[in-house]
């Protein structure tokens, strides 16, 4: 297994090419940056998610819940403690991880899984949102100003976090490659396929699925890090229970396991929303709900592997093309 | 003597009110083919999985090359040598055979004999190794079973649990696949637990049978014995 | 076997939005309506039946009871907020101990 080959370092170089190009393209307007950086945070969390549910195969709906674990530590050590972010944010991710073992080990021990599995990670993310907000009120909680502190990654615009995001972005979809091709993934495949199969094997079912739930617990804690320099808040509604289902519901649509799909989906999907916020956004709220439910019905109807079923049939017509 | 590799003793496995396997005890003797025989909802499968460890038991105790193993977990089971191949393939459909090959190969001891068990693998099926790269899920019937068997055969395993490996195949491969099963005990030093509905070709390879109805074992003995037994031949007709 | 296995899902699965949909308009006259309720209402529904083992009309029965004392247990000896970190904590514990539900068959 390699780490890394040519065609990877090219792929990843284009994307982030692409992405980097972004804000230019933007003409720098403070609030489509945003935008763009929300966006890119989406991604990530989508692919971080795909780790669990599209490779694993475990309907996860608690990303929010890591999400903002990392980001309530991180945010709340700099604010109260004035910590650097720079510590802070791997603090948040170590306690993204346990809050990932400490519900996920005996979740697994007792064999749950499926509808059982998806509803147990709803009501985490709720349980989390309840004590936080029985701490904090419904406070909302500033973090602190500063101009352009590296050290504390607090600026007066978006686009140094954005740029970090992107960052942050090719590494997870480095390590999507890379679980992929490697034992690990192969172990995972054959769990999200036929778990018994899979246990019949010899394969400690329990222990892998766990390793993917810790990793995708790890990102999704470092970038609620990031996440909360960006919105500059810290308060119980980044414990979004919506949010975690949506990232669950794209990462379907882009197609279990395809990374093309993913972030193609994410991208696409997410700037439609935001596009529909803000045009009818005020006549019709909501809307962007109906559209994703859409998807998600014609998804598992016609076309259960994703945009990544698509994105497949796309090469293999080019190659087609190409030995004519 | 051959020596007892695998032992049941007086497992009994309930789902709620029901007893599906009821005080079930046997012996495998090292090398043999046993086949263990029956009726559809007889408990066959339910007693393989209790060995698997897949299946708690409610009651009695699994004793594998003399050590109980009833509390360990099935990975574990799959470690100290027992493997089995599942009713009906459950194979890794989106994953290619030299994938579901490489699936098979999860402890230690088989990661380190890979490159032989892939070998063995391949001569024992020789049409496995020409469609290496295809996609598991578009596999025939009969290659289907054939991968799911090399697949549990790459944990190198001392003692093979078949779970109706004839299930839905066409009579002339059901034979190539039993002529299989008698080379792996022959050549390959395979033990192997055979549960079959397929009375008269389990029996024809089998050493010794046991057979099994709602639960309980009702008639054991000698292989050749057993296919001449009236009482079989009289239930099942098959013969 | 006789059955029209289409029918009886389409069937089921009117039914069930009908009902929905009348609770829900008998709920609108006491509270709010947004698009995002359905999750709150959705969830909880699905909690109560899950717990309760996805199959019996036993299971939800004690689910629903269950879920309703912890909810004002949890409202009277914390605060209001408490009360669905209550439900979903019980839930939680519950599919623990007994992951196909209350009643669910193994």
């Amino acid at each position: 297994m390699r780490l890394i080959d040519r065609n990877t370092i090219l792929w990843l170089v284009v994307v982030a090419i692409i992405f980097s190009l972004v804000p230019i393209a933007l003409g720098f307007n403070a609030y489509y940056v945003y935008l763009a950086a929300q966006i890119v945070l989406m991604a990530i969390m989508v692919l971080a998610w795909n780790i669990i549910g599209g490779y694993a195969g475990q309907l996860d709906l608690a990303a929010t819940a890591y999400l903002g674990m990392g980001g309530a530590v991180a945010g709340l050590l700099l604010t109260f403690y004035g910590i650097t972010p720079w510590v802070g944010v791997p603090l948040g991710a170590l306690a993204a991880i346990g809050l990932a073992v400490l519900v996920g080990y005996p979740t697994f021990r007792f064999g749950i899984k499926e509808v059982w599995y998806a509803l147990l990670t709803a009501s985490l993310v709720v349980i989390v949102q309840r004590v936080f907000w029985l701490i904090y009120g419904s406070t909302e909680i500033y973090l602190p100003y500063y101009e352009w502190s590296w050290l504390y990654l607090r600026f007066s615009r978006y686009e140094p976090l954005y740029y970090i995001l992107i960052v942050i972005l090719l590494f997870v979809l480095w390590i999507n490659i890379v679980i992929k091709r490697s034992r690990l993934g192969y172990y995972l495949a054959a769990i999200r396929e036929d778990e018994l199969a899979a246990e019949a094997l010899g394969i400690d079912v329990r222990k892998y699925k766990l390793y993917a739930l810790i990793i995708y617990a790890a990102i999704l804690g470092f970038v609620g890090g990031i996440q909360v320099s960006l919105t500059s808040i810290v308060t119980y509604r980044m414990f979004d229970p919506w949010l975690a289902i949506v990232v669950a519901v794209v990462g379907l649509i882009g197609g279990l396991g395809s990374v093309p799909g993913v972030l193609v989906a994410t991208v696409v999907l997410r700037t439609i929303e935001e596009y529909l916020r803000s045009t009818l956004g005020a006549v019709i709220p909501g809307l962007y709900l109906l559209i994703y439910g859409l998807l998600i019905v014609i998804v598992g109807i016609l076309k259960p592997e994703g945009i990544g079923g698509f994105i497949e049939s796309l090469k293999r017509r080019l190659h087609k093309g190409g030995t004519q | 003597m051959s020596k007892t590799i695998l032992k049941v003793r007086d497992v009994v496995k309930r789902f709620g009110g029901l007893v599906a396997v009821n005080k079930v005890s046997f012996d495998v003797y090292e090398g043999e083919i046993l086949g263990l025989i029956g009726p559809n909802g007889a408990g066959k499968t339910t007693t393989l999985r209790t060995i698997m460890g897949m299946a708690t038991l409610y009651s009695g105790d699994i004793v594998f090359n003399g050590n109980s193993i009833k509390k360990l977990p099935t990975y574990k089971r799959v470690e100290i040598g027992i493997t089995m191949v599942p009713e009906g393939r459950k194979l890794f459909n989106s994953l290619t055979v030299y994938e579901n090959l490489l699936a098979g190969a999860i402890t230690k001891r088989a990661r380190e004999k890979l490159e032989d068990s892939l070998e063995f693998v391949f001569t024992l099926f020789p049409r496995l190794k020409e469609r290496r790269n295809q996609l598991a899920g578009t596999l025939s019937g009969g290659e289907s079973q054939m991968l799911a068997i090399a697949r549990a055969l790459m944990a190198r395993p001392q003692v093979l649990l078949l779970d109706e490996p004839s299930l839905g195949l066409a009579p002339k491969i059901v034979l190539a696949i039993f002529d299989v099963i008698k080379k792996l005990r022959d050549e390959g030093g395979v033990t192997i637990l055979l549960v079959e509905q397929h009375i008269k070709n389990s029996l024809e390879i089998a050493e010794r049978g046991y057979v099994m109805e709602l639960g309980r074992i009702v008639l054991e003995g000698d292989a050749k014995k057993l296919l001449s037994d009236e009482r079989l031949k009289k239930a099942y007709l098959i013969i | 076997m006789g059955i029209n296995i289409k029918k009886v899902y389409t069937l089921t699965f009117g039914l069930g939005i009908a009902l929905t949909a009348v609770a829900a308009a008998l709920i609108m006259t006491f509270s709010r309506a947004d698009p995002y309720i359905g999750l709150l209402y959705g969830l909880l529904s699905w909690v109560i039946v899950a717990m309760g083992g996805l199959g019996g009309v036993m299971g939800v029965l004690w689910s629903g009871l269950i879920i309703g004392i912890i909810e004002s247990l949890g409202m009277t000896l914390v605060s209001a907020g408490a009360r669905e970190l209550f439900i979903y904590l019980t839930f939680l514990i519950i599919i623990w101990l007994r992951p196909r539900g209350l009643f669910g068959r193994r």
